[in-house]
């Protein structure tokens, strides 16, 4: 069988060299990107560990955590009562911000038992400080309800940025709680109450 | 011959060539040729799981009572009811009435989730008149608000581990008679990225579960149905 | 091994065939570091105060800036500010409670400007020396001062223009702005802060900046 010759163009061993090297560089670019997880690294958030009563410096603020309490019925010092099918949560936060009048917006507790609670700006778990002065402590209460069993070990986290917390500096508060507190509360009916945003500081009971 | 053919030269060589399958394909109409080849593709699929049957043809039926796992949440509906005043909600235009579905609500993911999620997980379709306009991303006409049973208040966050005792409140025109039944639509989510926004939410409501339930007049003094 | 004294050809003519790329690269390479920065100008440079226009003590500064008008268009701000005095406020607004360790502090300001420009979109605050920003509130501890604080409260002059709600919500028989006028707001700043200027601004970044006399 004859074929008439194909009119003249690039041997064929140099199209398939080519061929073959665009394959290859697909293939290690693939490995380079899926090789190195480093994006959450990048990404991440700068956690700074802190405990009950001690400050925390953060980029953007000082944060002071107070006595957190806890109860079965929340008072939100507005005329409404809520209650919950697990125990409700209180922390107080003093917060002195740094450089220029700023408002927090991120909250979030990682309780013990692995979960994360979510605390948003209303509704019924809500932290809203609103925005403070430098220099002008600002008294702010984060409320949120979980079970019980999440209770003994949560971490308390305050940001900056409600919906980012990449790259900038979160307060990872431990609030010594243990299981003991989490049946003391879910025994207890006495509302504890968690009002709005203060310059004043908390009377001391 | 209809329609453009294959090139002269290609049919000389399949003339050539001595083989009469190729001269009897390649005289063939382009159209032709393309049209067979994407029909032996699409065979081809066969072993691939391409006549594989599908699992899923539609909503299962919703049963009262019965807890249903609904991503990310776990649902158990109890009744519809109808009533006309609710503390602390307030309706748009006075003569509205409030359709309730009372249900028992679980997240089962392991972070809080805001309320939006939950309320499209279960809406309402097949009644007249209600005031709420229908979200077509959503199936169904989603609630004006979720209100917890215990306290009144709205749902959200909602929290993981906890129990919540809720009805979903949908608010209906006066004008038109009280239901006497109404399909409750389930919507379970999946939990991915989305194009634009590389960390991962809950997306996509599909119905899951359809049920037509009876729907009466709440009775005022149990205290199961609605609290102060 | 053969030693020659001058180098070998190649090497010398691969300079030479590529001498205009070679200098055009360090300008491709300026000019893709500034396009793929461009969001460094929006989301950073543009969101804090880093243009102005400073005065001494007592002087009046000339400001003047295209600001965009929210609806796709730009306005003219043309101003001129002059800081008379900053210190403690003699009365305190209505029903201002301050907080322990804080003191209201009064800037007063003369501004003047065309009576068809739109001023009244503008924010304020005190900075000390190093820097910090005390803001000015208007609905704070207690008392509500203007939500205008660099035009007067009765005749702020023209609102950014509301497109087809123009006509529904402005008001023809509000009082013109006059050519020349004075505003006294009061920021609350803590105890033992000393002043360093005011800052003034309608858009980020640029800025008025009034040095306070010390």
């Amino acid at each position: 069988m004859t074929v008439p010759e194909p009119a003249a163009r690039r041997p064929r061993g140099q199209t398939l060299g080519a061929g073959a090297a665009v394959l290859a560089a697909l293939a290690v670019g693939h490995v380079v990107v899926t090789a190195f997880p480093v994006d959450e690294r990048v990404q991440a958030s700068f956690v700074r560990p802190a405990v009950v009563g001690e400050p925390v410096e953060l980029r953007y603020a000082r944060l002071t955590a107070g006595e957190p309490a806890g109860s079965t019925v929340l008072d939100n010092d507005d005329g409404t009562l809520l209650a919950t099918p697990g125990v409700w949560l209180t922390v107080p936060l003093t917060i002195e911000v740094v450089g220029r009048p700023r408002a927090l917006s991120f909250a979030e507790l990682l309780g013990g038992d692995g979960r994360t609670y979510t605390v948003f700006t209303g509704g019924r778990s809500w932290f809203l400080p609103g925005t403070a002065q430098p220099g002008v402590p600002r008294y702010a209460t984060v409320r949120v309800e979980l079970p019980p069993e999440a209770v003994a070990g949560a971490h308390l986290r305050i940001g900056s940025e409600q919906k980012d917390q990449r790259r900038d500096d979160v307060a990872d508060i431990d609030l010594g709680l243990t299981q003991a507190d989490a049946d003391a509360w879910a025994s207890d009916d006495t509302p504890v109450v968690a009002g709005a945003w203060s310059d004043e500081p908390p009377e001391q009971p | 011959m209809p329609g453009p053919a294959a090139p002269p030269d290609l049919r000389a060589r399949a003339r050539q060539s001595g083989s009469t399958v190729a001269r009897r394909v390649l005289d063939q109409p382009l159209r032709r040729i393309g049209l067979g080849g994407a029909i032996v593709l699409l065979a081809a699929t066969a072993a691939f799981g391409g006549l594989q049957e599908q699992t899923q043809d539609g909503p299962e039926a919703l049963t009262v009572d019965a807890p249903v796992e609904v991503a990310p949440f776990e649902l158990t509906v109890h009744r519809v009811v109808w009533t006309t005043d609710l503390p602390g909600q307030y309706l748009s235009e006075d003569g509205n009435r409030w359709i309730g579905v009372v249900a028992t609500v679980r997240n089962t993911s392991d972070a809080g989730l805001l309320g939006g999620t939950l309320r499209d997980a279960l809406t309402l379709t097949d009644v007249d008149g209600l005031v709420k306009e229908h979200n077509p991303i959503v199936p169904g006409v989603t609630s004006t608000s979720i209100a917890l049973l215990e306290d009144g208040s709205s749902l959200s966050p909602v929290q993981p581990g906890l129990t919540y005792e809720a009805a979903f409140l949908f608010e209906q025109d006066g004008s038109v008679a009280p239901p006497t039944s109404a399909t409750v639509l389930v919507q379970r989510h999946t939990w991915r990225s989305s194009s634009l926004d590389p960390t991962a939410a809950w997306w996509d409501p599909t119905t899951t579960l359809r049920g037509e339930l009876d729907v009466r007049e709440a009775v005022s003094d149990a205290d199961e149905e609605v609290d102060e | 091994m053969s030693t020659t004294t001058d180098s070998p050809p190649t090497s010398r003519s691969w300079w030479r065939r590529n001498r205009w790329a070679l200098i055009a690269l360090p300008v491709a390479l300026a000019l893709a570091l500034v396009a793929a920065g461009d969001r460094v100008r929006t989301l950073w440079w543009e969101q804090d105060l880093r243009r102005p226009t400073t005065v001494g003590a007592g002087e009046t500064a000339q400001f003047h800036q295209r600001v965009y008008d929210g609806a796709g268009g730009t306005l003219p701000v043309d101003v001129e500010v002059r800081l008379d005095g900053v210190g403690e406020a003699t009365t305190l607004p209505e029903d201002m409670e301050l907080p322990a360790g804080t003191r209201a502090v009064q800037v007063d300001l003369t501004l003047s400007a065309d009576p068809d420009v739109v001023l009244t979109g503008c924010s304020l605050a005190v900075r000390d020396a190093a820097g910090t920003r005390y803001g000015y509130v208007a609905s704070g501890w207690g008392a509500l001062q203007s939500a205008t604080p660099c035009v007067p409260e009765d005749a702020p002059g023209p609102w950014p223009p509301l497109g087809d709600l123009e006509d529904a919500l402005s008001d023809p028989d509000d009082l013109p702005r006059p050519a020349t006028w004075s505003v006294s707001p009061v920021v609350v700043v803590p105890d033992g802060v000393e002043l360093a200027d005011v800052a003034l601004w309608w858009q980020m970044p640029q800025y008025v900046l009034l040095e306070v006399a010390s």
